[in-house]
């Protein structure tokens, strides 16, 4: 089944994790694609795509069964992980862990994890975090897991660096069940993928 | 039409006084609001005298289920559906030997009534517990870092054995279904709770929502509470003990905080701080002819300070710094583990980050580890801290010394990195 068919879970599942009105397109397979003009990744498979100011999610089945999530650049002062939560339970902007140039990687994902906590992840846990190249440079990656309200298991791994002073961070998530793993080596091709643009001096987050 | 209107308005306010006059029969209500049944604004002194029949009087035999087809039916079956989504929830916490003991200590109060009820441990970091009216009870773990023993958890659990056996989820629904306010009452009540969503008052009652009983079934079932814990065989004066603590830490945290929701629909703390401590003193006097029960420390912190640092840890994740203060001063007070506690309050300095956070944390890390058997993440904090001061010999050391007593921690690898880099 094309992903582009599957439009009407996925509206009512995007609705509630971007809280606002999105227009999904199609991420094609194997073909370069930029993310919030700050990064480019490539993909084997195709993905159905959401987008608002901050965050950019893709998924192939429904936004709740799995996704990926990146960050367009995160400044100085804003939030780690710019979470909304839903109509019911929208997040709580003033208790986001902001994101400042002296974190360590270990910093920058116990922020993540609270900004889960607060998004409505249930028993959230990192359970390891190691350095990595992203795009080239240096970063870390994490691996974490969770329980949704309505009691399903998750599991998840993501990835994160700073250049030019702002933060990018993605995390790919889905049930542990089936849906996580459907598209595991997928993403792992995407992350790789990862190509910054032209850009000046970075610093190090080491 | 405006003569059916006034009737209408004249039996409404007809029907508040009755209930109103009912509710003042019962002898704890009474003693509670002043004598003869008295609610006005003076603050009246509370001269009750205890008497076990006055709260044994049970709404529901043992083992009793509604008939079929009646509004309690109805209710109970929504009940039981909340409750199958309870089983499964994301945060229901399965600790084997806590559910074992919070479920053993409410039998011990509710004697046979014990099967009517079942226990769900829930992890949230606030102060609450709530009853359904099919026995459905939840105790939250935000509850469990705020009493200091196991006789004033069981005074909270007493209490809501209280609903239960005065069917006050039932009570409640009926009457403000009768009222034709309940949209209102509920839209209000959990207003104020801080629930944004309010729902259908049915399922918040199935749900065991804190705003489904009024005041007055608060206060009933602080006195069923309060003769259930000396009855099984507790020092009933820590009831009032644990609105202390409650009162101490919103005092601290401000009104403004949101210090707790079992708090915020229930009658004021110093009220029932003070009612409970005039019961508590007449229970032990009439009930038990003045022998204090059994207060159950070491086996309340037998169970609980294994599993308290990550209760609170998800305190700190709330990110109401005030309120987790009060509690950490409170927990260092109280004097168990207080490594564990100065690591915690480094914790809440370094994620603060208000003006001088930085070195109030080095400091209380630094007392987490003079206190001796520090949690290893006071080492790593350190380390991590003393980097970014630029202090580097003392940030390797601290590193090392956490990679050594936690060598299967979760950021290892990411540890000896920053090492590899640092120590030359």
């Amino acid at each position: 089944m094309k992903p582009i068919k599957l439009l009407g879970p996925v509206i009512a599942s995007t609705l509630l994790l971007l809280g606002a009105c999105s227009t999904i397109t199609l991420v094609e397979a194997r073909k370069k694609t930029d993310i919030g003009g700050a990064f480019s990744v490539e993909s084997p498979v195709a993905w159905n795509r959401v987008s608002n100011r901050d965050l950019e999610m893709w998924t192939v089945d429904a936004f709740n069964l799995q996704r990926i999530v990146f960050t367009k650049g995160v400044s100085v002062g804003d939030p780690v992980f710019p979470v909304k939560g839903s109509a019911r339970k929208p997040v709580d902007q003033a208790k986001l862990p902001k994101f400042n140039k002296d974190m360590t990687p270990i910093e920058l994902v116990e922020a993540f994890e609270t900004s889960m906590i607060q998004n409505g992840a249930k028993k959230m846990e990192v359970t390891r975090i190691q350095p990595t190249k992203v795009g080239g440079g240096d970063g870390f990656n994490f691996v974490f897991e969770f329980i949704t309200e309505d009691g399903l298991e998750m599991q998840g791994k993501g990835l994160g660096t700073v250049r030019n002073e702002r933060l990018y961070l993605a995390a790919y998530l889905g049930a542990r069940m089936y849906f996580y793993g459907k598209h595991e080596k997928d993403v792992d091709a995407i992350f790789q993928s990862i190509e910054f643009g032209p850009e000046g001096k970075g610093f190090s987050i080491f | 039409m405006i003569g059916k209107f006034l009737s209408l308005l004249a039996a409404f306010l007809v029907a508040g006084c009755v209930t109103n006059q009912q509710a003042y029969e019962n002898p704890l209500l009474r003693a509670l609001s002043g004598k003869d049944g008295n609610a006005g604004g003076e603050k009246e002194e509370i001269t009750t005298e205890v008497d076990v029949a006055d709260f044994m009087v049970a709404s529901l035999a043992p083992g009793a289920s509604p008939d079929r087809g009646t509004l309690e039916d109805g209710i109970w079956l929504q009940s039981d559906e909340a409750e199958q989504k309870l089983r499964t929830t994301g945060n229901r916490v399965h600790d084997e030997k806590l559910n074992e003991y919070i479920s053993a200590i409410v039998c011990k109060l509710a004697g046979e009534y014990c099967s009517d009820m079942r226990t769900y441990v829930i992890r949230t970091p606030y102060f609450n517990a709530t009853m359904s009216p099919n026995g459905m009870m939840q105790v939250w773990t935000g509850l469990l870092l705020r009493v200091r023993n196991e006789a004033q958890l069981a005074a909270i659990l007493g209490h809501e054995v209280g609903h239960y056996l005065r069917r006050h989820g039932m009570q409640r629904i009926k009457d403000v279904t009768e009222k034709l306010n309940a949209l209102i009452f509920v839209q209000l009540a959990t207003a104020a709770a801080g629930i944004p969503a309010a729902g259908d008052i049915a399922s918040l009652v199935a749900q065991g929502s804190i705003s489904a009983f009024g005041r007055d079934h608060e206060r009933e079932a602080d006195g069923y509470g309060v003769v259930l814990l000396t009855q099984a065989g507790y020092d009933p004066r820590e009831a009032s003990a644990v609105w202390s603590n409650i009162i101490k830490e919103r005092e601290a945290a401000g009104e403004s905080s949101n210090y707790s929701l079992f708090a915020a629909t229930h009658p004021p703390s110093e009220e029932r701080r003070d009612a409970l401590k005039v019961l508590g003193a007449q229970a032990i006097e009439k009930l038990v002819h003045g022998v204090a029960g059994d207060l159950g420390r070491d086996r309340f912190l037998e169970i609980i300070l294994p599993l308290r640092a990550g209760f609170l840890r998800d305190e700190l994740r709330v990110g109401d710094f005030k309120r987790t203060k009060v509690l950490l001063e409170a927990l260092l007070e109280d004097g168990e583990n207080p490594a564990e506690i100065h690591y915690f309050k480094g914790e809440l300095y370094r994620l603060r980050q208000e003006k001088g956070d930085r070195e109030k944390a080095v400091e209380a890390y630094e007392k987490a580890l003079d206190e001796g058997n520090p949690p290893p993440d006071a080492y790593r904090a350190l380390g991590l801290i003393h980097k970014k001061l630029g202090n580097m010999n003392r940030s390797a050391t601290y590193l090392s010394r956490y990679v050594q007593l936690a060598p299967n921690a979760k950021d290892r690898l990411m540890i000896e990195h920053i090492l590899k880099g640092e120590v030359k």
